[in-house]
């Protein structure tokens, strides 16, 4: 990264720092079950754990299941609000921990409801009226190559990239940097986040691949974030429809994402707020101290 | 690609169906046509193109010849699942530079099996106008002496190429894993599907992942309950895979499962399928035994032995 890149970045951090809230994190992986899905939902709760205000969008237009993945069925998504049934508010709904979700478009309605200028245009005015009321938002993307995920490229403050070690999944992310590339104006930062690792060579190995094709590029730039190990456990997790920090919370991967939220609101100047834990103290002395005397008085 | 060409799909797709019917509800293919297999999924990473590639291995195994249609516009990877290059892939086609079957890649290393790699990169081939996509599907017939069975692994997503790729084959196989994510995709893309065609058209489900029959099972009749419940429409259940760590070895090192550990469960699991697929007898083979561990396979066994 040169002095000129880490300087425009900082100037944004610097930007970002005068607006406290609404910081948006995208999640891209184009292979398909690479575990955006996953790392986004475990990720907003780590968050939540933090004592943020998070909002979980899955905004993959065509094969959205976040409600699957936590076993919600609420029937309000992004497709009632695109098509003007609903307003902005009245698709959030409410998932694990308290964490607030849109789930992404009905399965079997992409064919007469293509995403247009429009509908985008609308989605980023909702994140306008989102940012104020959440600290963080965090954008679910689907796995194909369509002009939207692009701009949602475009749009968010922290893109998190996820790929897994095998030759398919590296492969198909060299080409999503290529179409990347064409699309960007201005030079962006790219987290890559490797996933299901299982040999410790691994992101070595990945990290050089992408640090070559890196050069070839003018405006992305990929750092690596972290990476995860892969847990058998995961996979079950999905299937109980539990998340794996609520799960297994002491497991390595919960432990790394607990890191990587760290450093994100670190990055994000995110502070936790100490006045909720005096506040619940301060309730809890008035519980306390109005029973004794009630008690006193009996 | 509008709707109108897809009410075209439909059209031709219904006509194939109605032939089908007439020659034999079972969907047995005709003395010369290709066997059209058309793979897909709705969500991505549960498994398409390892299936496509190892049942194309074990088919070749039995004799046939076997073609692979990568039909994933965007994020095609069967090449390198395979690990072969070939020169020429589809986003040559869709340009018009090439007829479909001058681009089909002879792996040797592996017994003949026939390759159409698909494209990477989706700017120029969303730009391409109907009519080229519309020459690129009457391309299949082209390909009627290349082979007995076409495999055409189609792209995650429900989108309109999927859709299309699905309704102009015969058969359309579904993988799904146990996942409730995977699992309600996959019912999206069998709605979609008979949305399109009429309510007989030949769906299988093969069910990856699983860690024994018991869910497999479990899972099949799911679907199937939902299915039938809700779009009227019976899937036929075709099998399942053992989760196996063998799988993402083989992505690593390139190699289909099948040829790389024969004898692992995955692979057993797949002669299985393979079996059902070519309408063998499951003894002949050497699979995965479905009826362990269930009462009925007990006591048919039981019989068996006093007979």
């Amino acid at each position: 990264m040169h002095v000129k890149d880490q300087l425009s970045d900082l100037r944004l951090i610097m930007e970002k720092k005068s607006r406290k809230k609404g910081w948006t994190i995208g999640v891209f992986g184009p292979k398909g079950g690479c575990g955006k899905t996953t790392v986004a939902l475990n990720l907003a709760l780590s968050f939540i754990q933090n004592n943020a205000e998070v909002l979980l969008i899955d905004f993959d237009l065509g094969t959205g299941n976040i409600e699957a993945m936590i076993g919600s069925n609420h029937t309000k998504n992004l497709y009632h609000y695109f098509s003007g049934q609903s307003n902005e508010t009245e698709i959030i709904f409410k998932g694990p921990l308290g964490l607030s979700i849109i789930g992404g478009l009905t399965k079997g309605k992409t064919h007469d409801f293509p995403i247009g200028y429009i509908e985008l245009k609308k989605f980023f005015n909702a994140l306008e009226i989102y940012s104020d009321k959440f600290d963080f938002i965090i954008i679910d993307t689907g796995n194909s190559l369509e002009n939207y995920i692009f701009d949602v490229l475009k749009k968010v403050d922290f893109p998190i990239l996820i790929t897994s070690p095998e030759p398919t999944s590296i492969h198909d992310t060299l080409v999503f940097l290529e179409e990347a590339e064409k699309r960007l104006q201005h030079k962006k930062t790219i987290h890559h986040l490797l996933n299901k690792i299982e040999k410790l060579d691994d992101p070595y190995l990945i990290e050089t691949i992408f640090f070559d094709k890196c050069e070839e590029f003018s405006f992305v730039d990929v750092e690596l974030l972290s990476y995860f190990r892969f847990e058998k456990e995961i996979f079950r997790t999905i299937i109980e429809q539990t998340p794996y920090l609520i799960k297994f919370p002491f497991s390595d991967s919960t432990k790394e994402l607990k890191n990587i939220s760290r450093l994100v609101m670190k990055i994000c100047n995110y502070k936790k707020p100490v006045t909720n834990i005096k506040k619940i103290v301060n309730e809890f002395s008035k519980e306390y101290f109005k029973e004794g005397e009630q008690n006193g008085s009996e | 690609m509008d709707r109108n060409n897809i009410y075209r799909f439909v059209k031709h797709a219904k006509i194939r169906i109605k032939e089908n019917k007439d020659s034999d509800p079972k969907f047995q293919k005709k003395s010369n046509k290709p066997r059209i297999i058309a793979v897909t999924s709705g969500k991505g990473g549960v498994g398409k193109s390892h299936f496509v590639v190892n049942l194309a291995i074990n088919l070749q195994k039995y004799g046939k010849k076997v073609l692979i249609i990568d039909a994933d516009l965007g994020l095609a990877n069967i090449d390198v699942l395979l690990g072969v290059r070939p020169k020429f892939n589809m986003y040559h086609v869709m340009k018009g530079a090439r007829e479909l079957k001058d681009i089909v890649y002879n792996c040797e290393e592996y017994n003949g099996v026939k390759l159409i790699a698909g494209a990477s990169g989706i700017q120029e081939i969303a730009d391409l106008d109907e009519s080229h996509v519309s020459d690129f599907l009457s391309g299949f017939d082209d390909l009627e002496g290349e082979a007995d069975y076409i495999l055409v692994d189609t792209g995650a997503g429900i989108t309109k190429n999927v859709v299309s790729f699905l309704l102009s084959a015969e058969n359309i196989i579904v993988v799904t894993t146990p996942e409730p994510t995977a699992l309600t995709d996959a019912y999206g893309i069998i709605k979609v599907v008979g949305q399109h065609t009429n309510n007989e058209s030949n769906i299988g489900l093969v069910i990856n992942r699983v860690l024994d029959v018991a869910e497999a099972r479990k899972v099949s009749d799911k679907l199937n309950l939902v299915t039938r419940q809700f779009l009227n429409m019976s899937i036929e259940n075709i099998g399942f895979i053992y989760d196996d760590t063998v799988v993402s070895k083989a992505v690593r090192q390139q190699i289909p499962f099948s040829i790389l550990e024969p004898y692992s469960n995955a692979a057993k699991c797949m002669n299985n399928i393979t079996a059902k697929i070519l309408n063998l007898p499951e003894e002949d083979i050497l699979g995965i035994d479905v009826n362990k561990g269930s009462l009925r396979g007990f006591f048919s066994k039981a019989l068996n032995f006093f007979k």
